[in-house]
C-alpha cells in the first residue's frame, strides 16, 4: 500500500471522505440516473405508456447496480461525480427531447 | 427418468471435477494424466448436454432449463461432498 | 469495524486517485454491504425459504383441517361456498371464494368484507364435499412467516419498505461484486477444504454461492422487481406527467378496472355459479377456474369475477372473466397474456415465488433457498474469522465491532431457526381458545430470539455456537414428540394414512434436528484454526 504523499499546502485526501463521496455518487446519484437513463433508452421504441414504464423500470434496476459499481471503479471520487454528471446530462437531455 | 438424468449430471460434473488440478489426485495413478484430461472434460460436458436435451424432450425446454440448473446445484453439492470425503480418506 | 478506515479502500496517490485494482475495490464493496446487510438478508432468506413452504406449514399449524381433497367438478364446491356465504354473510359488499385447486390452495376457503368499511375481512374454511365449516385454531400459520419476508415485524411499514429495498439492492450488488472478486471461479468450483479455518469458510461461502448463482441472481433481481413500482416514481412521471395522480393513472392503465359498478340497492338473484364456471372453462380451453370474487352479491349490479390459476406456469398470470351476476353475460375479460413486457414482469415474479414448481423442481427451489442462507451465514462467519486472524497477526486488540459480530453471529444464524422452532412449539402449546393467540405465537418467536441474542451477547462465541446448535437440535428434533402429545395427527397416524404434509413436516423437523446435532458435534471436536 502506498503512503499518501504530503504536498505542501495541500490536504491529503482523507479516506472516509472519499468513500462517503463515492457512496453518495453511486448510491444517491445512481438512484437518480437509474430513473433517467432507462427512460432515454426506452422512449425511442414507441411502446404503449404502461409497457414503456415497465421496460424502463426493469432496466433501471440494472442501471443502478452498474452505476454504483462504476462510482467505485472510477479513478477518483471527483471522476466518479464527473461521470455521473455527464451521464445525467446526456440522458436527461435525451429524455427532454424525446418526451 | 429424472433419476437417470440426475445421475448423468452428477457423472458429468464429477468428470469435469477430476480434470481440475486440485482434484486430479483422485484419478487412478495408472491413467496418464495429460491424455485423460481432455477426454474427461469432453465426457463431462457431453453428459451434461445429453441430460439437458433428454429432459427437454420430455418436459419442454423452459422446464428443462430450470430443472437442469437445479440438478447442477444438487450435483455440485454431491461432487463437493464426495471429493471432501475422498480428501479426508486419502490424508489418513 | 466502524471506526477504522477500510485498508483496501485506502492508498490515494498525490492527486487523490486510487491505484487500487478493480478486484480490491469490488471486494471492499462486497465486504461492506455484506456486513451492513448480512443479518437482515439472512432473516429475509430464512423467512423466504420457510415462506416457500407456507401452505404446508399452514396445514401443520392447523391440525383441525383434514387432509386435502381436491373435489371435482368444482361447481359443487363453489355452490357449497356460496350457500355458506348466503347464510353467514348476506349483507357483505364482497365475497371471495378460493376453490381447492392444488398444493398451493388445498382447501375450500371463503372470505367476506362487510358492507360498512373499516372492518377487516373474515374468513372460514369449508369442507369441500359437504360445505360445512371446519373449526380451526387461530394462528398466523406459515403465512405470517412468509409475510415477514418483506414486511419484517414490529417496525413501521414505511421504514420497513425502504430497508428491505436497500437490502435487496445490496444483495444484488454483493452478488455482482462477488463474481468480479472470485478469482479462481472454475478452478475452485468443487473445492471444500474442511477444518482449515478461514480457507474452509471461504470455500463454503464460494460453493454455496456459485452452485446456486443463477438462482441467487434471479431471486435478487426479481425481488427488486416486486418493489420497483414504489421506488422508481420518476420513471412513471416521465410518461405520465408530474401530477399527483400520475401513479394512479399508471396503475389504471396497467390493471384496468373491469366493469366496475356500485351497488344499486335493488336485490336480484344471480345466475347459478355452475353456469359461469362452465362458460369460463370453455373460454379457457379446458383450464379450470381457481377462485371467485363477487362484488355486491345479491344486488342488481352484482359482478362475478371468475379467476384462473395464477400458479399454473412460471409466468404469474391467469385469465379473469367478469360476468354480470343477474344475466350471466360476459362484461369484461383480462387475458393471461397481455403484452410481452407485462409477461416479462409476471415471469420474474412467478420465478421468484416458485409456486408453479412440480414435485421435482420444488425440492430444488428449497435447496437453493437453504444454500442462500448458508451463503450469507458463511460470509458473516468468514468476515469474523478473517478479522480475528488479522488482529492476532498485528498483535492489536480486536475492535469492538469484531467482538460484537463474533458474539451475535451465532445468535442470529442459530438463534433464528431456534425462534422458528419456538413458533411451532407455541402453536401446539398455547391454549386453542386463547384470545389473539396468533399474535402471541409470533411474540413467543421473537421473545425466544431475544433470549438467544442475549445469551450470545454475554457468552464466548465458541460456547454459544455449541450450545445453540444443541438447542436447535432439541427444538426441532422434539417436534414429532410434541405433535404426538398435543394432537392426534402425529406420525403414528399420518404415515399409515399417507398424509404426507403432516408426516413430511414432522420428519423434516426431525431431520433438521439431526443436522443441528451433527453440526454441534462437529463444532465440539477441536480442529486447527477453526
Amino acid at each position: 500500500m502506498r503512503q499518501t504523499a504530503q504536498q505542501p499546502g495541500k490536504k491529503p485526501a482523507s479516506q472516509p471522505w472519499c468513500v462517503l463521496s463515492r457512496t453518495l455518487a453511486g448510491g444517491v446519484g445512481g438512484y437518480a440516473l437509474a430513473q433517467v437513463l432507462p427512460v432515454a433508452l426506452v422512449a425511442p421504441w414507441g411502446l404503449p405508456r404502461a409497457d414503456a414504464v415497465l421496460a424502463a423500470m426493469l432496466l433501471g434496476i440494472l442501471v443502478y447496480a452498474i452505476a454504483f459499481m462504476a462510482a467505485f471503479a472510477a479513478v477518483s471520487a471527483h471522476r466518479a461525480w464527473l461521470n455521473l454528471a455527464l451521464w445525467m446530462l446526456v440522458s436527461g437531455g435525451a429524455v427532454w427531447w424525446l418526451l | 427418468m429424472m433419476v437417470l438424468v440426475f445421475a448423468l449430471v452428477v457423472g458429468g460434473l464429477g468428470a469435469i471435477a477430476l480434470t481440475m488440478d486440485r482434484h486430479s489426485q483422485h484419478l487412478p495413478s495408472a491413467l496418464v494424466y495429460d491424455y485423460t484430461n481432455g477426454v474427461l472434460r469432453t465426457v463431462g460436458v457431453t453428459a451434461l448436454v445429453t441430460a439437458l436435451v433428454w429432459m427437454a424432450q420430455a418436459i419442454g425446454y423452459p422446464h428443462a432449463i430450470l430443472m437442469g440448473l437445479g440438478f447442477v446445484t444438487l450435483g455440485t453439492l454431491c461432487v463437493v461432498v464426495a471429493i471432501a470425503c475422498a480428501d479426508k480418506l486419502g490424508s489418513r | 469495524m466502524t471506526g477504522k478506515a477500510n485498508p483496501t479502500l485506502a492508498a490515494r496517490d498525490d492527486l487523490g486517485r486510487s491505484p487500487q485494482p478493480l478486484r480490491t475495490v469490488m471486494a471492499g464493496i462486497h465486504t461492506w454491504l455484506g456486513i451492513l446487510f448480512g443479518w437482515l438478508l439472512y432473516f429475509m432468506f430464512a423467512t423466504g425459504t420457510l415462506g416457500y413452504l407456507d401452505t404446508e406449514i399452514d396445514r401443520w399449524m392447523r391440525p383441525e383441517l383434514p387432509p386435502a381433497q381436491y373435489v371435482l367438478p368444482r361447481e359443487l364446491a363453489a355452490q357449497h361456498a356460496l350457500n355458506y356465504l348466503q347464510t353467514h354473510a348476506s349483507g357483505a359488499q364482497r365475497w371471495m371464494v378460493q376453490l381447492s385447486v392444488d398444493r398451493n390452495e388445498p382447501y375450500l376457503r371463503v372470505e367476506w368484507q362487510p358492507k360498512e368499511g373499516g372492518q377487516e375481512a373474515t374468513s372460514a374454511w369449508l369442507d369441500a364435499a359437504t360445505g360445512a365449516q371446519i373449526a380451526v385454531r387461530e394462528t398466523g400459520g406459515g403465512q405470517a412467516l412468509y409475510q415477514m419476508h418483506w414486511q419484517l415485524h414490529y417496525l413501521p411499514q414505511g421504514f420497513t419498505e425502504w430497508v428491505v429495498a436497500i437490502a435487496s439492492m445490496a444483495l444484488l450488488l454483493a452478488l455482482l461484486t462477488g463474481i468480479v472478486v472470485h478469482r479462481r471461479f472454475f478452478v475452485d468450483f468443487f473445492t471444500l477444504r474442511l477444518r482449515k479455518g478461514q480457507r474452509s469458510w471461504l470455500d463454503a461461502h464460494n460453493v454455496a454461492s456459485v452452485a446456486t448463482l443463477p438462482f441467487q441472481l434471479m431471486i435478487s433481481y426479481s425481488g427488486l422487481v416486486f418493489l420497483m413500482f414504489s421506488f422508481m416514481p420518476l420513471v412513471v412521471n416521465a410518461w405520465y406527467g408530474v401530477s399527483p395522480t400520475a401513479g394512479r393513472t399508471f396503475y389504471g392503465e396497467l390493471f384496468p378496472p373491469m366493469a366496475v359498478a356500485s351497488a344499486s340497492g335493488v336485490q336480484r338473484p344471480s345466475v347459478p355459479v355452475a353456469q359461469l364456471l362452465n362458460q369460463a372453462q370453455v373460454h379457457w380451453n379446458g383450464a379450470q377456474a381457481a377462485a371467485l370474487d363477487i362484488h355486491h352479491p345479491g344486488d342488481a349490479n352484482a359482478r362475478m369475477h371468475v379467476i384462473g390459476n395464477f400458479a399454473s406456469g412460471p409466468v404469474r398470470s391467469a385469465g379473469i372473466l367478469v360476468f354480470e351476476g343477474v344475466s350471466g353475460s360476459l362484461l369484461a375479460e383480462r387475458p393471461a397474456w397481455q403484452s410481452t413486457l407485462r409477461a416479462s414482469r409476471d415471469l420474474l415474479l412467478g420465478l421468484h415465488e416458485g409456486l408453479f414448481a412440480d414435485a421435482w423442481l420444488r425440492p430444488l427451489y428449497l435447496l437453493s433457498g437453504l444454500l442462500g442462507c448458508v451463503m450469507i451465514a458463511s460470509g458473516m462467519v468468514l468476515w469474523t474469522v478473517k478479522r480475528r486472524q488479522r488482529s492476532l497477526r498485528a498483535y492489536s486488540g480486536a475492535s469492538p465491532g469484531l467482538v460484537w459480530v463474533e458474539r451475535l453471529n451465532p445468535g442470529i444464524v442459530l438463534g433464528l431457526p431456534i425462534a422458528f422452532a419456538a413458533y411451532f412449539w407455541a402453536n401446539r402449546l398455547l391454549p386453542v381458545d386463547m384470545a389473539q393467540r396468533a399474535l402471541y405465537e409470533v411474540h413467543v418467536m421473537f421473545g425466544v430470539w431475544c433470549v438467544m441474542l442475549l445469551y450470545a451477547a454475554l457468552t464466548a462465541p465458541a460456547r454459544t455456537w455449541r450450545v445453540q446448535a444443541w438447542v436447535a437440535a432439541l427444538g426441532f428434533g422434539a417436534i414429532p414428540v410434541l405433535n404426538l402429545l398435543t394432537t392426534h395427527r402425529h406420525l403414528g397416524q399420518s404415515l399409515p394414512a399417507g398424509d404426507w404434509v403432516m408426516a413430511g413436516f414432522d420428519l423434516g423437523a426431525l431431520t433438521l434436528g439431526c443436522l443441528f446435532a451433527c453440526a454441534s458435534k462437529f463444532m465440539q471436536r477441536p480442529g486447527p484454526g477453526a
